[in-house]
């Protein structure tokens, strides 16, 4: 939790009740929560841009075949380390294969990654954040102090003690990547669950006989869950931070597999050739900013509605 | 004071204790059998058998663990599986870069960091503010790893200006020392300096808020007293608790930027070590830095309680 960065300020007045109305509206007409989030999303201004970079880099990893101008693996003997050119707009490689092929096809290799990674993490810190709040006492202190000893090792540092131990491997980068996260999550879940399950709506639905599990599941965790959507974001900006770290250190990825990380280190071995190491960090740098921004304009946007539901 | 010391400390071993239980686990469970690194593909089984007590594989893993605890803890880190360097040399020899480079990487971090926090704080809203604002979201988007390769590309390679990488002892020669570390040091300090930029800029805003703040404005105290005497002491606590964090993300970066500047750190030993797969060296090198980041939580703890007498009773009660 102390990691999350308080930049919280208050928001416009002026903006925030033309919101309400249209917000009003949008009930009126019945509709639910997830379109009225996008419009949400849409209206903010890093939100927008935000929301641009990450479908791009979606339908980059999803459409690579039909996007990519040449196939990510053919070698080119004749065009090596040429500069970019009308033919090949970013260069090309060592191998003469195609830069901007391999970005695109990297976007998946990538995906996978913080997908797989958010994911895990998530499910795995969000049990035991729950397990820690609902059960007290020991459970919590045990759960929250191994949660205190994780988060106390650097992430990478965390990640490269997984990969020395089990090799250089997809899945591996995964699991240490989540590893490395999954007590954020626990933090984060522990606090909302703490503060929820003293509620009356909580204790009502008790009283009227519902299981632990039936209150965890369809009382507790929808009212926890739009906060550990957001810190998703914040987590899959790291998470893609760790793992072109991987990648590039060699110790991630392995070739001939495209990905950005590795791009950059072969671009270290050819110094004068600025094409191979800056466009694929150029495409590392468009995907953090990507989650950095959804993750900034999401947490403005819940933080307007609590401060609208306060208004009520 | 002392009772909050001791009470900090306190919390602090099992936490070092699990921490070192991690990193003997994590290690350890390497599927296979470890005689492989020892002793290669093509050893007899009796061999292996031979290796296997000899380093005491045969032995329960928590028995392991104990031996391997009592080891470090009283100094003896095994050797290199490697080069049969003593592990304990090893990073002894590291240390002093890695500690050089952090220093002048948070330097480097609140020099720019604090500075443009407050400019921004106090521009509220203006286009001062706003550019320090997009120059900071840009700079936390930007791979460490990627800024280092950028530093060369720009300082070294097309300016010509520094060397792209390598070492030179402080005590050799300290301006060759200062040319090879400015770059690596400027890679991880620009990329911690907009966290703080962020950090300073909330917490200064959040202090110029308060009544104080405007009781020292109505009794005629001119704005920069204001700002440097009753805004900055208080602003920059949270800072301080921030920059604590951040130097476990600084040693972190510096793994990877001490490998892109082949500067001779605990960070490059590791990396080194994790290809090699040569385990005393990784165990005990990840081992340091765990402990250089749970010290620094400890004393940045120490010091904000010295700062803020509000903590310390809050933890003693």
């Amino acid at each position: 939790m102390e990691r999350r960065r308080s930049v919280s300020e208050a928001p416009e007045t002026p903006r925030l009740e033309t919101e309400t109305v249209s917000s009003d509206k949008t009930a009126a007409a019945g509709r639910r929560a997830r379109p009225r989030l996008a419009r949400d999303l849409l209206r903010h201004r890093q939100g927008a841009v935000g929301t641009v970079l990450f479908l791009g880099l979606v339908s980059m990893a999803f459409l690579a075949p039909l996007l990519s101008p040449f196939d990510p693996q053919h070698v080119d003997v004749e065009k090596i380390l040429s500069p970019p050119s009308t033919t090949h707009w970013l260069g090309t490689d060592e191998l003469g294969r195609d830069i901007a092929s391999r970005i695109i096809f990297g976007a998946r290799v990538t995906l996978q990654v913080v997908a797989g990674a958010v994911a895990l993490s998530l499910v795995a810190g969000a049990i035991l954040g729950f397990i820690a709040a609902y059960l007290g006492r020991f459970w919590d202190a045990l759960i929250m102090r191994v949660i205190d000893a994780l988060l106390a090792i650097p992430p990478l540092v965390l990640a490269l003690a997984i990969v020395a131990a089990l090799g250089p491997n997809l899945f591996y980068t995964i699991l240490a990547i989540a590893l490395a996260k999954l007590g954020m999550f626990a933090r984060l879940v522990r606090g909302e669950v703490l503060v929820l399950k003293s509620m009356e709506f909580v204790e009502a639905a008790r009283a009227a006989g519902a299981s632990g599990a039936r209150i965890a599941l369809k009382h507790i965790w929808p009212n926890a869950a739009g906060n550990v959507i957001v810190f998703s974001a914040v987590i899959a900006s790291s998470a893609l931070l760790i793992e072109s770290a991987l990648n590039f250190l060699g110790l991630g990825a392995q070739p001939p597999t495209p990905s950005w990380g590795v791009m950059i280190a072969m671009g270290m071995q050819h110094w004068t050739l600025w094409w191979m190491s800056i466009f694929p960090g150029v495409a590392i740098f468009l995907a953090i900013l990507a989650f950095n921004l959804l993750g900034d304009a999401l947490r403005d946007i819940m933080d307007r509605r609590l401060f609208d539901v306060g208004r009520l | 004071m002392f009772l909050f010391i001791s009470k900090r400390i306190g919390q602090t071993v099992p936490v070092v204790l699990l921490v070192s239980f991690f990193v003997f686990f994590v290690i350890n469970v390497i599927p296979g059998d470890p005689t492989l690194t020892v002793l290669g593909e093509f050893a007899t089984p009796e061999q292996r058998e031979i290796a296997r007590q000899q380093y005491g594989f045969d032995r329960p893993m928590f028995v392991q663990y104990l031996d391997w605890l009592t080891k470090t803890l009283s100094g003896d880190l095994g050797r290199s599986l490697h080069s049969n360097e003593r592990v304990w040399a090893m990073l002894v020899d590291r240390l002093p870069v890695s500690l050089e480079l952090s220093a002048l990487a948070l330097i480097i971090a609140l020099g720019i960091g604090i500075p443009a926090g407050i400019l921004a704080a106090l521009r509220r809203g203006t286009t001062t503010d706003a550019v320090i604002g997009m120059f900071s979201a840009v700079a936390l988007g930007v791979p460490y790893f990627w800024l280092g390769v950028l530093l060369i590309l720009l300082f070294a390679i097309f300016f010509n200006l520094l060397p792209p990488s390598g070492y030179v002892a402080f005590t050799e020669s300290p301006v060759e020392n200062l040319k090879l570390m400015i770059l690596p040091a400027l890679t991880i300090g620009l990329h911690v300096a907009p966290l703080i930029v962020r950090q300073t800029r909330a917490s200064v805003l959040q202090v110029l808020s308060l009544d104080y703040v405007r009781t020292a404005h109505a009794k005629g105290l001119p704005w920069s007293a204001i700002v440097r005497r009753h805004v900055l002491r208080n602003a920059l606590i949270p800072v301080l608790t921030l920059v604590g964090l951040q130097l476990g993300n600084m040693l972190g970066g510096a793994i990877v930027t001490e490998t892109i500047f082949s500067t001779p750190g605990l960070g490059s030993l590791i990396v080194a070590a994790v290809s090699t797969r040569d385990f005393p060296v990784v165990q005990s090198g990840i081992f340091l830095v765990v402990l250089l980041v749970i010290f620094v939580n400890l004393v940045t703890d120490i010091l904000y309680a010295y700062v803020d007498p509000r903590i310390r009773q809050h933890l003693i009660v």
